[in-house]
């Protein structure tokens, strides 16, 4: 070749790359006899959907479900989302996936961590004084195992675009384009901390979730505060990053201009800003960026601002939410910031009055709306292979209005009730409006399936399992004087506890030679130990409702044999319908009541027996397998194009292909 | 300083008026072509030619000096010193010709400036537009007011930021196209050129100064305000950047390389002795 020649081909390549990027994913690119649309509605319970059709509500999932099938979906043990969601991306259980609920537990300090990811710090540093320069990059892992459908997909050189799954965060390696979903998280490296400045002090209250409450003052219509950003980890001492912004009043009108890094933008009282970026320095030439969402909410008489939580930038992100890494930069060329965080919905702030339900509805119907822009822009291009795209507001919707549905509920206030008791109702509309909106995209090969991962049911009664076991002798605290003080077992004498709760469905054994101060021995005093928790768990009764708030205590040995069962907690917690583990139990906490009343706006909730609150399989094909679950919907997707159904995979296929 | 700037930006409107509908990069590339032929041509007038070539023979042959005597010490250090005497010699050379070069490149660049530094805002999008008062003015007894028109919707009261002697308003562009925006205080109407559009490429003036030298320098897109309590009305259009193979650079970066490339080439064939 000679020279010119060459530098031509370097030359058109280039420009070929830049003009489009595709070009070098190299994903499947088979054209398949068959096209797969899988909609995610998380939480879309089937008992709501039909109740809603008999009402005529929701008339294109009633025309679907003519044409093709609806079924109820068998979930998760338990019913969490990251469980049920690994289940169907892997076609295993959990004992298969080693995701058994939101949290696990370190068995050599009893502390919970995360289940779905691992952050590893760089192992190799050099500290300089008061600096720390790392000399190796830090590390992210997914903590689930087994391959993800598309995987194996693309294997077999099938396309497939997997959009916002959760339980897949940092995202499975693959060439296809995936953007990861819930379990994404913050920049802080948490499912989200929102900020709140007020100069109301009666709104300070430092012991909130999920957010922070600031007090600010107005000095000279001007108001100096700072947001908090992620750890510093240049710095010795780690301290959190942070970046000044200030915000000028105006002396009379109800409006405000905000100065925060290299962004100025005016809002008035109640006004959103939309997405806005924010920066925090590290060290000179080192920066970490988000993005985030600024409330007005009041100017006068008192200042009230709240900014959301700060999500990664999808268009420089500083943690991987995608694949390839230009995939998210892609969107936002096309569609312009959206939101990264896996569940975006800021129920904390709902929960703790800072965000009103308006102004909770307004914030999240905006991420919805962003997500639906984005399905749009993914169908226009959909002409093989699968794409999946799932969606949180059915979840978030259920789990914080459920309140109104019910007038015995704890939380139920009549006049809210009025003016919010529809939104359940209202997202299953919008999900019905969004079948339409995707009905023009479908042709005659387009299969589609619309699923949940589980149903819901009211969170009423919060069971306070580590209470349970310390009124029973099995948890011994140190000084039982304290025993509603502390958490994370701080006061647990080890040495004389025999059982502990953890995560949101959990029961750990402290079992010898995998806890690091065990008492029990494995083998036979390990299964009796398990037989009779299990026994006297299904056995309580709630004295004030006659009912019990177990329906089930599955023992895990017996309902799994999978690889990982040695991560799973030794029972799992199935509670009844209303019921659910309490908000201080999964912390280690023990408070003084076994059962107390749920006071959240928090109100629904889906940490039953699987059995209780199954999902929902829809499709427009015919579904013949009689009681389908999670994992049979990935078989089914290998059934769709042709392919075995690898080895390690429980499910059936259950669609019709005709 | 007006007239200069007149001249200018009608040179500049007639030179750019073919390359507006494709890529500014188009328009870079001529100008940056224009200005290194300009400063070479400058280059070789008020510079000596012949002293300067003496001056880097000069300094090419103590260069040689210090390599092949770099075993003697004092051959080198005599060899330093001419090399530091022959280079302070370039340098008063070539510090002419710079010099007059700064004077219309100053000029060039703040009005290039109002072509590639910014982008106007698309319909549908907000942004924030600004009257900075001089000292002195009170700001809450200064009563003025922003008019909506067809091109833009003004959606804020004003907000009066006593700290930065500013007020400021939100308007949410509506309508591509190029308006005017009328300020009106005290019966007086002063205006502001606002430009909108998607995607379009084209000559932006984003502050309005009050007379004055070097404001009128720094801001050359508009005529600048004969009243004495504004020091200047602006608006925040956002950056534009121009993108290199999905690079995103400013675009005096690139008018500096591809200048500097075009000076290099043509040097030769111009005779130029840089």
């Amino acid at each position: 070749m000679k020279r010119r020649q060459f530098l031509e081909l370097t030359f058109l390549t280039s420009l070929t790359l830049a003009s489009n990027p595709p070009f070098i994913y190299g994903r499947g690119k088979r054209e398949t006899p068959l096209k797969v649309l899988i909609l995610g509605l998380d939480g879309l319970d089937p008992n709501l959907v039909s109740r809603f059709i008999k009402k005529g509500s929701l008339p294109h999932f009633q025309r679907l479900i003519s044409q093709g099938g609806f079924s109820v979906l068998g979930t998760s043990i338990p019913p969490q989302s990251p469980v049920a969601w690994a289940n169907f991306i892997t076609g295993m259980d959990p004992s298969g996936h080693g995701i058994f609920d939101f949290m696990h537990r370190d068995p050599s300090n009893y502390l919970p961590v995360f289940s779905g990811t691992l952050s590893e710090e760089p192992k190799k540093k050099i500290s300089l004084g008061e600096w720390v320069l790392p000399l190796s990059r830090g590390q992210i892992k997914l903590l689930r195992q087994g391959k993800a459908f598309w995987q194996i997909l693309e294997e077999h050189d099938i396309p497939s675009v997997i959009s916002r799954m959760p339980s897949n965060y940092p995202p499975a390696q693959t060439k296809q384009r995936s953007l990861s979903g819930m379990g994404t998280p913050d920049i802080m490296g948490s499912y989200g901390i929102f900020n709140y400045y007020t100069t109301e002090s009666g709104e300070i209250n430092p012991d909130i979730g999920g957010g922070r409450i600031h007090q600010v003052y107005v000095i000279g219509h001007q108001v100096e505060a700072s947001l908090p950003g992620p750890v510093n980890p240049f710095r010795r001492d780690r301290p959190e990053a942070t970046l000044d912004f200030k915000v000028y009043l105006d002396p009379v009108y109800p409006v405000a201009k905000i100065v925060i890094g290299h962004e100025e933008f005016i809002l008035k009282e109640k006004e959103w800003s939309g997405w806005r970026r924010v920066e925090f320095p590290l060290i000179p030439g080192k920066s970490v960026r988000g993005i985030c969402q600024f409330y007005l909410k009041e100017i006068r008489p008192h200042f009230k601002l709240y900014i959301s939580p700060v999500h990664i930038d999808p268009a420089n992100p500083v943690l991987p939410i995608c694949t390839p890494a230009d995939y998210s930069r892609e969107l936002v060329a096309h569609l312009g910031l959206f939101h990264t965080k896996g569940l975006p919905a800021d129920t904390s702030a709902l929960d703790n009055n800072v965000l009103n339900e308006a102004e909770f509805l307004h914030q999240d119907n905006g991420f919805l709306e962003e997500n639906l822009a984005m399905l749009d822009f993914e169908l226009q291009r959909f002409h093989s292979g699968l794409l999946f795209f799932y969606l949180s507001s059915t979840d978030q919707r259920q789990h914080m209005f459920w309140r109104f549905l019910d007038e015995n509920h704890p939380a139920y206030d009549s006049q809210l009730a009025r003016q919010f008791g529809q939104e359940i109702e209202n997202i299953y509309i919008q999900m019905d409006q969004l079948i339409a909106r995707i009905e023009k995209y479908l042709d005659k090969k387009t299969v589609l399936i619309i699923m949940s991962d589980h149903g819901f049911n009211p969170f009423i009664r919060g069971f306070n399992l580590n209470t349970w076991l310390f009124e029973t002798g099995y948890h011994k605290l140190r000084n039982p004087w304290v025993q509603d003080k502390g958490s994370l077992f701080e006061y647990t004498d080890w040495s004389r506890t025999k059982a502990y709760g953890l995560g949101l469905n959990g029961l750990y054994i402290n079992l010898k030679g995998r806890e690091s101060q065990g008492i029990v021995n494995p083998g036979s005093e390990y299964e009796h130990l398990v037989r009779e928790l299990a026994n006297r768990l299904e056995a309580i009764v709630d004295p004030l409702t006659g009912k019990k708030p177990i329906y089930k205590a599955y023992i895990t040995r017996e309902i799994y044999k999978g690889p990982y069962l040695n991560q799973a907690p030794d029972i799992i917690l199935g509670f009844n319908w209303g019921y659910r583990i309490s908000w201080s139990s999964p912390l280690g906490k023990f408070p003084s009541e076994v059962l107390e009343f749920n006071r959240q706006k928090w109100s629904g909730d889906h940490m039953g027996a699987a059995e209780l609150i199954p999902g929902i399989l829809i499709a427009n094909r015919k579904i013949v397998h009689p009681a389908p679950s999670l994992t049979d919907v990935t078989a089914t997707i290998f059934d769709l194009f042709g392919l075995q159904i690898p080895l390690e995979m429980k499910g059936r296929p259950v669609l019709k292909i005709s | 300083m007006s007239i200069v700037n007149l001249w200018l930006k009608t040179f500049l409107d007639i030179l750019f008026f073919p390359c507006r509908s494709f890529s500014p990069w188009i328009a870079l590339i001529f100008i940056s072509f224009l200005t290194g032929l300009f400063l070479l041509a400058v280059y070789k007038v008020f510079s000596n030619q012949q002293k300067i070539k003496i001056a880097k023979n000069r300094i090419k042959a103590h260069l040689l000096e210090l390599r092949l005597f770099s075993d003697d010490l004092v051959i080198s250090l005599q060899a330093q010193g001419q090399l530091f005497f022959w280079n302070l010699k370039y340098f008063l050379q070539v510090l002419r010709p710079l010099v007059i070069m700064v004077i219309p490149l100053s000029f060039l660049l703040s009005h290039l400036n109002l072509w590639f530094a910014w982008e106007p805002m698309p319909p549908g999008e907000r942004m924030i537009v600004k009257i900075k008062l001089k000292e002195g003015v009170n700001l809450q007894n200064f009563n003025i007011s922003l008019e909506s028109t067809e091109g833009y919707e003004v959606e804020t009261p004003p907000l009066r930021i006593e700290a930065e002697k500013e007020i400021n308003w939100r308007i949410k562009a509506l309508k591509s196209g190029k308006f005017e925006m009328p300020f009106w205080f005290d019966n007086q109407k002063i205006t502001k050129e606002i430009i909108i559009g998607s995607n379009s490429w084209q000559r932006l003036s984003p502050v309005r100064p009050a007379s004055g030298l070097i404001r009128e320098l720094l801001n050359p897109g508009e005529r600048p305000l004969s009243d004495s309590l504004i020091e200047e009305i602006v608006i925040s259009y956002p950056s534009r950047r121009l993108n290199f193979f999905g690079l995103k650079i400013h675009w005096l970066i690139a008018y500096f390389f591809l200048s500097i490339i075009t000076g290099l080439i043509l040097k030769r064939p111009l005779k130029v002795e840089i």
